[in-house]
């Protein structure tokens, strides 16, 4: 069954570059000010800490993931060796991924979940285009 | 985003859950709350993290989630309660919470649940004398 969707690689490439940075920029500031204010949020909001103690995190995860995610927009946004970009995106592909795993495992519904899958959608956003932006080399 | 909604509104939220389960589901949420207030008149209703039921009383005292098969009441600090009753039945390999999966046709054992409810409420009123923040950046030196 051949699919008949292009790869996204291949459509980013028929459009300009110009176009592409636009949309990386987009979507990377967004995806940043999203994982920014939930690292802000875990350290510090009694909501967030008891959230995660309600997934059945323990609290030190807690704080190494805010750090981790602190850690993980600067390296998205500086000019850094591509190859720890990828690291960064690694990460949080990880980490979103659980995020949503956590949620289904304790049986919440769309509305909590949403969150997390939308910052997931900015992520493949963001990664797509600026693996073109790098000239899209496997 | 994470901020917990106003009281009221909480209160008809969780109002609005009970109906929409309908089934014996339903039943058990209105019956624990019932308990709950029972056994502390001065709980507090809150509606958390978009679509759960908390009830607090200076913190948390536990959650009322609804799974397909199970009402589960998840007490964040659980794994410090006493419980000599054994109603904790989930969550077990916690190391702060503990959990009370309620199934279709079980009965709860109401008196030991009360009991329960007034021990986290006693936990929470304890760690609020010296609260515990979520972060350090926040700590108030103590008073002197």
């Amino acid at each position: 069954m051949e699919s008949t969707l292009p790869k996204p690689a291949l459509v980013a490439a028929r459009t300009s570059p110009k176009a592409v940075t636009i949309t990386f920029w987009i979507a990377t500031a967004l995806f940043c000010l999203e994982m920014g204010f939930t690292a802000y949020a875990q350290l510090n909001l009694q909501d967030a800490a008891d959230g995660f103690t309600r997934l059945g995190f323990p609290g030190y995860f807690r704080v190494e993931l805010a750090w981790a995610k602190v850690l993980g927009l600067l390296v998205l946004v500086a000019p850094v060796p591509g190859r720890l970009k990828e690291w960064a995106y690694a990460g949080f592909a990880i980490n979103l991924v659980s995020a949503l795993i956590a949620h289904f495992a304790v049986g919440d519904g769309p509305e909590a979940w949403a969150f997390a899958a939308f910052t997931s959608v900015l992520w493949v956003v963001s990664y797509v285009s600026w693996r073109n932006l790098q000239g899209g080399r496997a | 985003m994470k901020k917990a909604v106003a009281k009221e509104s909480a209160s008809a939220l969780i109002d609005q859950r009970i109906q929409d389960l309908g089934d014996w589901r339903g039943k058990t949420l209105a019956k624990v709350r019932a308990l709950i207030h029972a056994a502390d008149p001065e709980v507090v209703e809150e509606w958390k993290w978009m679509g759960t039921p908390v009830w607090s009383h200076d913190g948390i005292i536990c959650t009322g989630e609804s799974y397909k098969a199970a009402v589960k009441l998840t007490f964040l600090k659980g794994a410090a309660l006493p419980d000599p009753a054994g109603l904790f039945n989930s969550s077990l390999e916690g190391n702060a919470r503990r959990a009370i999966d309620i199934h279709e046709g079980d009965k709860i054992n109401e008196t030991a649940f009360k009991t329960l409810i007034r021990a986290a409420v006693v936990l929470n009123l304890e760690n609020k004398s010296n609260k515990p923040k979520a972060s350090r950046a926040k700590r108030k030196p103590a008073p002197k």
